[in-house]
């Protein structure tokens, strides 16, 4: 279970960087939280909303 | 032999099928179980960088764990009596030294014959398991040696105990044939050491006294009187005051001390005239001592009784003369025509005369005729020299027969039947008997000359031998003198009985009995027509000189440490007291993961 936290991990830290270095936005989350909720909050989080 | 030790080929059979076992389990998969994820994709990644040659070794080393666990539990169960490099059916003979000296107590508080065996046992111990030993001991006690297992020799050795009697040395069946010899001893009277062999010594110089010359004897001036002649003999490195202590019956004492020299002996004289008829203990009391056997001594102080002398004589005033002055007799004297058995008489004195028939009485004779129950009488033979005597008789005690002359004498002929019984005890020139006596229910001293012919009764002597007559003839004549060890009493059939009451084991031997005495102590050997007192003491100085050894001294504790073995443990229990570890370990590793 370690080793499978770990390469989930290292997974996530290399979409991350793959987005940051072509300018994109990375958000993660858990499927527990419902989309529009999410975006809601991100936006908000960039004060594209109030 | 061990019931659960088992043939090497069947203990590797069994080993090889736990090994099996063990990695059959290993190899066994079970099927695999099967659970519900959303993606696969970091399960995937996950496989493909988990690393399997990390995985493979883990499972090599978790399965040589269980393997080694498996096969220490049944090589610890199955005890296999394996060879080891080297070993192979090698030959040990251990001679173990059970000399009395070996009795002696150790600094430690044991004996020199504790820590032989001790170390007998370390020896045994030590060798591989197909080993032969042979044990012999320098007493020989084990009659018929030879090789046996490690467990056998063990037994055996149980069996072995201090002895007496003879003198200690290596038997030459320890001499024979390429094998090893160790011989354990204190050095002090063991001889015979083969060159070859490896001498390890018990050997602890300690303090010791012992009694080595005891004997009580009536005062050849008066025989009512009696005197205990005791020698002391001091073996340890200082002068020491030794206390020598004479009991008798009804617990009368006599004590005094004397101061005796390192490595010396003190000789006293003491009366016990003071004490009652019977068994006299002689006893050295010193702080310290080492040995036990010699610190007791005993003997027996004879009876002092009024003693009925009967004289059959047709006229012999010299030996009536010194009958009559001897202190403690009562005579009757009678003509040879006037006798007649009679019940009131304890000895006989027959002069010149023989009866037809065999007095009950003990008898003393001088030339007597011609009769069956008799020596054989032969020529008559004229001026006679003495040529020998033996002076350690009790009849010839205190005497000397260098001057007697015999101006006519009759050659005599023992019965050729029962020799053993006849003592020739004064000889003429040409081996003929002038004085035997017979040795037996009644006893007599017969004499091959008339005192008329001889200068015998003008002798000063003649009536210290005619109190010695009587005493040997008519007493209960002191005890039969024995040392430790086999004793043979002159009892035929006898049952021997040890001053406690019981019995000991007697073996009847042609003319005599055998029995073993292991203390000291007045035994008393009892047949149907004979009753022998036999005072059993060690009185050797040679034993009670306990530090004459060319060993150098062990300490005692010394010995013991050697003695005792590295690991205390039986092998097979370490076996499987190592399985436990093992099993521990291998449960520690599965916590970490290093195993699987």
């Amino acid at each position: 279970m370690k080793a499978y936290h770990d390469t989930f991990l290292r997974y996530c830290a290399e979409i991350e960087a793959f987005c940051r270095s072509h300018g994109w936005g990375y958000l993660r989350t858990t499927t527990a939280m419902p989309f529009e909720d999410l975006m809601l909050k991100a936006l908000r989080e960039q004060g594209l909303l109030r | 032999m061990n019931l659960l030790s088992a043939a090497p080929l069947w203990a590797a059979i069994a080993a090889l099928a736990t090994v099996l076992v063990v990695t059959a389990l290993y190899l066994l998969k079970p099927p695999p179980r099967r659970m519900l994820v959303p993606s696969s994709l970091i399960w995937d990644r996950v496989l493909r960088q988990s690393h399997h040659s990390s995985d493979r070794l883990r499972w090599w080393l978790s399965l040589l764990l269980a393997a080694v666990i498996a096969v220490s539990i049944v090589a610890a169960v199955t005890r296999p009596q394996l060879t080891g490099a080297g070993e192979a059916a090698d030959r040990l003979v251990l001679v173990l030294d059970n000399s009395p000296t070996l009795a002696t107590r150790t600094t430690d508080g044991a004996t020199r014959w504790s820590h032989a065996l001790a170390k007998a046992r370390a020896r045994i111990a030590a060798r591989g398991p197909t080993t032969q030993v042979m044990l012999v001991d320098s007493m020989r006690r084990i009659a018929t040696p030879g090789f046996e297992d490690r467990d056998a020799a063990l037994e055996r050795l149980q069996q072995l105990h201090v002895a007496y009697g003879g003198t200690p040395r290596v038997p030459d069946i320890a001499r024979a044939g390429e094998v090893e010899i160790v011989v354990i001893s204190d050095g002090v009277q063991i001889t015979g050491v083969p060159k070859s062999a490896r001498l390890e010594s018990v050997f602890e110089p300690v303090e010791n006294a012992g009694i080595t010359a005891f004997e009580v004897r009536p005062l050849p001036a008066d025989p009512r009187r009696y005197q205990a002649f005791v020698e002391v003999s001091n073996a340890g490195g200082a002068d020491r005051s030794i206390e020598i202590a004479i009991a008798g019956v009804g617990g009368r004492r006599i004590a005094r001390t004397v101061n005796v020299p390192a490595g010396g002996a003190r000789a006293q004289l003491i009366d016990v005239s003071s004490l009652e008829a019977g068994p006299v203990r002689a006893s050295v009391t010193m702080p310290g001592d080492g040995l036990e056997a010699d610190d007791v001594a005993y003997a027996l102080l004879p009876m002092r009784r009024v003693v009925r002398v009967g004289l059959v004589s047709k006229g012999n005033p010299y030996l009536e003369k010194s009958l009559r002055a001897q202190p403690r007799v009562r005579l009757t004297a009678m003509s040879p025509q006037r006798f007649a058995e009679r019940r009131d008489i304890d000895v006989w004195v027959f002069d010149r005369f023989a009866p037809r028939t065999r007095p009950g009485a003990p008898a003393l004779l001088f030339r007597p005729n011609s009769v069956s129950w008799l020596p054989t009488l032969g020529k008559e033979i004229a001026d006679v020299t003495v040529a020998a005597w033996d002076g350690a008789h009790p009849l010839l005690e205190n005497l000397s027969l260098r001057d007697l002359l015999v101006e006519r004498a009759v050659s005599t002929r023992l019965a050729s039947g029962a020799p053993e019984r006849d003592v020739v005890l004064v000889s003429a020139r040409g081996d003929v008997p002038l004085m035997v006596a017979h040795e037996g229910a009644a006893r007599r001293v017969s004499f091959a000359f008339g005192l008329e012919d001889s200068n015998f009764a003008l002798h000063a002597e003649f009536p210290i031998f005619l109190g010695n007559a009587l005493d040997w003839l008519a007493d209960e004549h002191g005890a039969f003198a024995a040392g430790l060890g086999f004793v043979e009493v002159p009892v035929a059939k006898a049952r021997v009985v040890a001053p406690d009451g019981t019995e000991l084991p007697a073996q009847a031997i042609p003319g005599g009995t055998l029995f073993e005495v292991t203390e000291p102590g007045l035994f008393t050997a009892v047949s149907a027509s004979q009753r022998l007192r036999v005072a059993a003491n060690l009185l050797d100085r040679r034993v009670t000189d306990v530090n004459r050894s060319p060993l150098a001294p062990v300490q005692s504790a010394a010995l013991e440490s050697a003695q005792a073995p590295l690991f205390p443990l039986d092998p097979w229990a370490a076996l499987l007291l190592a399985s436990a570890l093992l099993l521990v370990f291998e449960w520690w590793t599965w916590n970490r993961r290093a195993t699987v």
